[in-house]
């Protein structure tokens, strides 16, 4: 049993789950409610990007929050969603995936499943929204992201059960929520981040900023969730923005 | 007792850095870094403050305006008074803020102009410090700003996409539940919001900067 309740409003057809998540949480909502489509026609990602979202080829989720944390833990909610989301994919799917800083699903590094967290002020108190968006068909990509992209059904070789998948997110995220909000919450969360993830430690990245592109090896990460990278030059720099690129190991 | 991170006069927008310290020996602030006025979650008393600074920390202050691109700074307390500057003007800020290089609200020197880096001056002032009476918010003059900080680390956005139109700019106005940026971190996107109503008159970081926690953002002329 975990103290997060879910209420799940479904949605045959959506702009956004986020955008439909912010507006309920505009209205009143309680930590808890879900909003899932089958389809999305505005479905979006970081700045704006958008997210393809073809009529049941994918799990489209939304979820609001009303966190007791402290705003500087805030950020750790979108690595405690992308926690819940591998636990889900490996009981509803027997899938691994990695994580990629700070909350991308991936397999053989390509993406497929995104999150998208925001903050609201509400009357009733500050919310947050996590939208997950994850592929679940193999042929619903579109070929400009066919090389960055990929799905549970490629990945798995099997149709995935989308219910099953729904069902154990809720399950996982009620875990990992109430984990994350109880002492010592934010120390394990970045532990078991750590533990599932390949880019924690030791991986040679390219970080790409709005302004400022460099690289580095990762040696783990802050209190707050920021990604530590050390430059060729011995500099210890923290991401909290911006887009990870996996390099290929080097030898030394 | 007053804290504020006041109005820069836009005649001065372009002047380098000027510090009014009221006693140079005065021991240490300690929380230079935590000029946070306390919102949203954060609702902080006004924090313990000293009515000096010293070269050290003016030095480590000028540092982080620089790092962060601020252009300017200035902090107001009863005798004590630091104002930085640099020469860096926002496009905004310039096209809406002539510069009238003689009339100054204050008898500081003369500036230079010079855009590259700060330099810092010294006036003593008349008002005698209270070194351990509590901060309190400046309410009295009509220059005085409401201050939206950052409520966390991260990376300021000032619109919600690349090529969207800018939240709000110099001369909006704005409402208490006016979004006035996104604060990102983690991936997590911040909504911040006003909190005031008035107008925004300072915008104090740039786009895609990354803010520390309790760096002033905007300064809104309250109504």
């Amino acid at each position: 049993m975990t103290l997060l309740q879910p209420t799940i409003l479904r949605f045959a057809s959506i702009d956004s789950t986020n955008l439909e998540a912010v507006r309920q949480a505009r209205a009143g909502a309680q930590e808890g409610l879900c909003i899932v489509a089958r389809e999305q026609t505005a479905g979006r990602g970081r700045l704006d990007r958008s997210w393809q979202s073809p009529p049941d080829a994918g799990l489209y989720f939304s979820i609001v929050l009303r966190p007791t944390l402290e705003m500087n833990a805030w950020p750790l909610i979108t690595l405690m969603a992308a926690l819940a989301v591998s636990d889900a994919l490996l009981k509803a799917c027997s899938l691994r995936a990695d994580i990629k800083w700070p909350n991308d699903l991936c397999v053989n590094e390509r993406k497929l499943c995104g999150i998208l967290a925001e903050t609201v002020e509400t009357e009733t108190g500050s919310a947050a929204i996590v939208g997950i968006g994850i592929n679940l068909k193999a042929n619903s990509l579109l070929a400009t992201v066919s090389d960055l992209a990929t799905s549970v059904e490629s990945a798995t070789a099997a149709k995935p059960d989308s219910a099953r998948v729904l069902e154990e997110l809720l399950k996982a995220i009620g875990e990992r929520y109430d984990l994350l909000q109880s002492p010592q919450g934010r120390e394990h969360t970045i532990r078991e981040w750590c533990a599932n993830s390949s880019y924690a430690i030791g991986r040679r990245v390219r970080i790409a900023l709005e302004n400022d592109t460099f690289e580095g090896t990762t040696r783990g990460l802050e209190s707050d969730g920021a990604l530590r990278v050390e430059t060729a030059g011995g500099k210890m720099r923290l991401v909290r923005a911006g887009d990870v690129t996996a390099l290929r190991a080097t030898t030394t | 007792m007053s804290i504020g991170v006041k109005r820069a006069m836009s005649d001065q927008e372009n002047k380098p850095a000027e510090v009014e310290p009221s006693s140079p020996e005065r021991p240490a602030e300690p929380g230079l870094r935590d000029r946070d006025r306390g919102r949203r979650r954060h609702r902080n008393q006004p924090r313990h403050l000293e009515a000096s600074i010293n070269m050290n920390e003016l030095r480590e202050l000028i540092g982080l305006i620089t790092e962060n691109g601020l252009t300017n700074f200035e902090l107001e307390r009863e005798g004590f008074h630091v104002k930085v500057g640099r020469g860096t003007l926002s496009e905004e800020a310039s096209a809406l803020a002539p510069l009238l290089p003689g009339a100054t609200e204050k008898q500081f020197a003369a500036g230079t102009g010079s855009s590259t880096g700060s330099s810092v001056q010294s006036i003593p002032t008349s008002a005698p410090p209270h070194p351990g009476a509590q901060a309190e918010e400046a309410a009295s003059e009509d220059q005085d700003l409401h201050i939206i900080t950052s409520p966390i680390v991260g990376t300021f956005f000032r619109s919600p996409s690349p090529t969207a139109d800018s939240f709000v700019r110099i001369g909006s106005q704005v409402e208490t539940d006016t979004v006035v940026c996104i604060i990102e971190a983690m991936k997590l996107m911040n909504e911040i919001q006003a909190e005031t109503t008035g107008e925004v008159v300072k915008i104090y970081v740039e786009n895609a900067q990354a803010v520390e926690y309790g760096q002033p953002l905007f300064g809104i002329k309250t109504q």
